[in-house]
């Protein structure tokens, strides 16, 4: 579909009166941003696709040389493909809409075409960095938060100073005088993202390339959820809606249904997206209202997040011959149906007494895949489909009717059994027999959803498929030159005069014999108000960004406050230098992607794993691991010896031999690795090194790790294990730090409530 | 009837917008979740016993109890009561329901053993009598090797039913048996 060569555009009074006829679009970032989308989903995908492999055979990469061995474990390949798909692939898609629909809606240039590119290599080189740092374990705890510091802070650098500055200065020298509903979204994505960033790097360095939350406890739990779900909202579905409500008002030449409700919508929207953070904790040891506000919160959102479907789909009625002729309204419209099916499912999810059913199942993994792969997925490969011929002009019509179909059949396989094996989990996980005790045992939950995980990975092999189709024939454009010299004339701008401002309508109700109020308000409701907004883009970048800071900075406020209100408990005690190596190899490891540490308050938890978990145990957890997924069991009561030492040791080794049926990778490598007492990247918890310098403080850190491994050592030969392992002490091993801080894992309730020094309370 | 509608007069990129109304479900629905708020934090944030989370949750877990046990009471750890329930097949399916929530990973899931001893022979490591079952479920063994249960049931009986299971598994031939540890032991009493 060529472009048309004679756009018109309607400007009221140009604010910068250039010479018009020589205003070219700056495209070529466009064009970089969407092959690097395209690249980083095919890679994305193909990580999601080794990551299911691994969890279906757990020793695929068996026979490799144990030092690649960690490279490869399902939690790093797990906790990679969710940063890389949001970060790489929204990211990256995001971008290119951005500069391209920026542009044509401010009818003016991108401010800085050197700028973008810097942006787009910047951006790259954080995408390899971030691979690297998930791959090798450099993470400071889960996904997406958990990134090394030096990351974080780069990402805020790019977002804040290459992106959003460019996007300002396009904005500032617009020759438009209203700002279209799109870049108000664009606006609240570029404003709550740089907040949400600056937050995130609120971590201190601990040396290397490692650092720790400033928070703790139920606060870092609670603050690592809020910018997980801020970054989900602002980074990915605030701009998409903004691109959906660019491209399809466009694509099908048709009118935006409501004015009315796209300011619902965008006001809702950025009044609600971070109060319903903590819909994700329920049951966890967050402060009870912190779970009610995410949870009416998250009922809230569900009309406002309708708000864009409504608008999208009326939009689009009378115009459906469109939407079956171009591949970009197809795929644009499929992807909002999807949005409004997760969206709704995303309200009933946030009701806490569903949530505690669903919560750490797969049905949570299916959520967040519909979300991605539909309505991000969808409404990318939509976009593309616009830009391609706009950008290369060429005709993409019939492999993208392939692509479509691969597209919806992949996204149906991979997420149906997802939801089925999520609804089997929540089942099973909580029947009672008639006796009153649990139906089903831990590993009898995993057999029975392992035949679903196999259809899964058939359906992310199918929607790889359609990416592939869209990378080859991109590639295929991409390599002949013809295209391309087509596509380095962008449509010169021509300037129409004449345009007035609306005519502001005065409340009917003004001299009528009422209420001043009413007609007051009658005239609020008319909205003239936001009209003038519309023309003042700092005012409204103000609003926006005063809005986000004061709902975030109360909720963190209160976060603060309550915590103060957390009963202590006498016998919880910071973790021993040993404990704190096991912990940093906990996170590195990837552990907490698959084992939580958290048994809430619900009966059948209770039963399976132990007495429920009270705040003030997580007060030395900087951060805290509870974990969002249970491929394994609850970790939180695990220590003091439920398993032996020998017995994780042999897990570790070699964990079929201790359950034949486990998913769990063997971790043999920790076996035979020597722990440094130094380098793990720990730093002392306060209390067990008062008043030294740092010099004596590291020696006694390091005697008092030595010590404390000997004993665990001595627990493992005592209890059959051998004295050395392939040549090494077993003493001397990272598995040794590991065991000691799994068994130290939830054992503080039940350890006498007196000042008995660490070491002591860790020996049997 | 769109065309009644007036279109804003702006133009963005040859995009009009339409000024129709919000839908009137759509205001209503976002009304009523609006409205759920205050009644829902009145209802469960007034104070009222038995309103919050941990509350409800200790209700559930006596009610649990209750249907559990309520029945038989607290059970005593002697020999009288073990062989009195080990026939009665209801509460050895209950102790069975234990030990396959808890035991399965050293023991497997039949009893026959794995990194801890074969439960079905006639060998037996640190028990001569059938309250030694107890006893070491209590305390653990083997330097740490068995844990200490004691304290990780939520109720004292589980202890007794997961022994009496354990003690009514002797005699069972599973499939993939470890080799007897220890020494062999009389029979149980009748």
């Amino acid at each position: 579909m060529p472009e048309n060569p004679t756009e018109t555009a309607s400007i009221s009074n140009p604010l910068k009166p250039k010479n018009p006829s020589q205003l070219t679009y700056r495209d070529v970032s466009v064009r970089l941003f969407v092959v690097a989308t395209v690249f980083w989903g095919v890679f994305a995908t193909f990580q999601t696709i080794l990551s299911g492999l691994l969890l279906s055979l757990p020793s695929l990469f068996g026979n490799l040389h144990e030092a690649f061995q960690p490279l490869v474990t399902f939690a790093r390949i797990d906790s990679l493909r969710s940063n890389l798909a949001i970060l790489a692939f929204g990211g990256n898609a995001v971008f290119a809409g951005i500069y391209y629909s920026i542009q044509r809606l401010c009818k003016a240039q991108l401010w800085s075409h050197g700028l973008a590119l810097l942006h787009f290599f910047s951006w790259q080189a954080i995408l390899v960095a971030l691979t690297a740092a998930t791959i090798f374990g450099y993470v400071q705890s889960g996904s997406l938060s958990g990134a090394p510091l030096a990351i974080d802070l780069a990402i805020a650098l790019v977002w804040i100073c290459f992106f959003g500055f460019n996007c300002a200065m396009t904005i500032a020298n617009r020759r438009e005088r209203f700002l279209y509903v799109s870049l108000w979204f664009y606006l609240s994505s570029i404003i709550a993202v740089s907040i949400l960033q600056i937050a995130n790097c609120l971590a201190s360095p601990t040396g290397g390339l490692r650092s720790e939350p400033l928070f703790l406890g139920a606060q870092s739990a609670w603050l690592s959820n809020w910018y997980k779900q801020g970054i989900s909202s602002f980074l990915l579905t605030m701009p998409y809606v903004g691109l959906m409500y660019y491209f399809l008002p466009k694509g099908s030449d048709r009118p935006l249904f409501s004015y009315k409700l796209t300011i619902v919508h965008f006001w809702s929207l950025v009044l609600l997206f971070l109060c319903d953070s903590s819909n994700r904790l329920h049951y966890t040891t967050v402060p009870e209202w912190a779970s009610t506000l995410g949870m009416l919160c998250g009922v809230m959102l569900w009309m406002p997040s309708w708000a864009g479907v409504v608008n999208g789909w009326c939009t689009l009625s009378g115009a459906w011959h469109r939407v079956k002729q171009d591949p970009a309204l197809r795929f644009m419209f499929a992807g909002l149906l999807v949005f409004g099916f997760t969206s709704l499912e995303a309200s009933i999810l946030s009701v806490k007494s569903v949530h505690a059913l669903i919560h750490y199942s797969d049905w949570e993994v299916a959520h967040w895949d519909t979300f991605m792969m539909g309505w991000i997925g969808l409404t990318t490969f939509g976009m593309i489909y616009w830009l391609m011929p706009r950008l290369v002009r060429c005709n993409l019509t019939r492999s993208s009717y392939v692509h479509f179909y691969l597209a919806v059949a992949g996204l149906l396989l991979t997420v149906v059994p997802e939801y089925a094996s999520g609804f089997v989990q929540a089942r099973k996980w909580s029947q009672l027999s008639e006796m009153g005790k649990l139906q089903y045992s831990f590993i009898e939950t995993l057999q029975s959803v392992s035949g679903l995980w196999w259809i899964r990975l058939f359906g992310q092999a199918v929607y790889l498929l359609g990416l592939l189709v869209l990378a080859a024939k991109m590639l295929f454009l991409l390599s002949a030159r013809s295209t391309r010299q087509v596509s380095s004339v962008p449509p010169a701008l021509s300037v129409v005069e004449g345009h007035s401002e609306s005519p502001v309508v005065a409340s009917a109700l003004i001299g009528k014999p009422v209420l001043e109020l009413a007609s007051k308000l009658d005239q609020f409701a008319m909205l003239h108000w936001h009209r003038k907004l519309e023309r003042q883009p700092a005012r409204l970048a103000l609003m926006i960004g005063l809005i986000v800071c004061l709902i975030s900075f109360f909720q963190i406020a209160l976060m603060l406050a309550s915590q103060a209100y957390v009963a202590p408990i006498g016998s919880v005690q910071p973790f021993t230098p040993l404990e704190q190596m096991g912990r940093a190899i906990y996170i590195s490891q990837g552990c907490q992607q698959c084992h939580s540490q958290m048994v809430r308050p619900l009966v059948y938890e209770s039963q399976r794993y132990g007495a429920i978990s009270q705040a003030g145990e997580s007060i030395f957890d900087r951060p805290t691991l509870w974990g969002e997924h249970r491929v394994g069991p609850d970790l939180a009561r695990e220590g003091g010896g439920k398993q032996s030492s020998f017995w994780h040791w042999r897990h570790f080794e070699n964990p079929p031999t201790m359950t034949k049926e486990t998913v769990m990778p063997t971790y043999k490598h920790l076996l035979t690795s020597k722990l440094s007492f130094l380098e793990s990247g720990t730093k002392p918890q306060s209390n067990h090194l008062q008043g030294t310098d740092s010099e004596t403080a590291d020696s006694q850190f390091k005697n008092m790790a030595i010590k404390q491994a000997e004993v665990i050592a001595a627990e493992i030969i005592g209890q059959g294990g051998p004295l050395a392992y392939e040549g090494n002490f077993i003493k001397d091993t990272s598995a040794v730090a590991l065991i000691a801080y799994i068994q130290r894992l939830g054992t503080d309730l039940s350890r006498p409530s007196s000042t008995t020094s660490s070491s002591e309370t860790n020996k049997n | 009837m769109q065309n009644k509608i007036p279109a804003l007069t702006s133009d963005f990129d040859g995009i009009q917008e339409y000024t129709h109304p919000i839908p009137r479900w759509w205001k209503s629905i976002f009304l009523c979740t609006i409205a759920l708020a205050p009644i829902y934090t009145l209802v469960f944030h007034s104070g009222a016993p038995g309103s919050t989370t941990v509350e409800q949750f200790q209700a559930a877990m006596d009610a649990n109890t209750r249907k559990q046990y309520g029945e038989i009471g607290d059970l005593a750890s002697n020999e009288a009561t073990m062989l009195e329930y080990m026939k009665k097949p209801k509460w050895v399916a209950v102790g069975g329901s234990i030990f396959k929530a808890n035991c399965v990973t050293c023991h497997a899931s039949d009893g026959g053993g794995n990194v801890g001893p074969n439960l079905c022979d006639e060998s037996f490591k640190h028990i001569k009598q059938l309250p030694d079952i107890i006893k070491i479920l209590n305390e653990g063994a083997g330097a740490g090797a068995m844990p200490a249960w004691a304290k990780r049931f939520s109720h004292p009986n589980d202890i007794v039913l997961v022994s009496v299971y354990v003690a009514s598994l002797r005699g069972s031939k599973p499939q993939a048996a470890k080799g007897p540890d220890g020494s062999v032991i009389p029979a149980w009493p009748e």
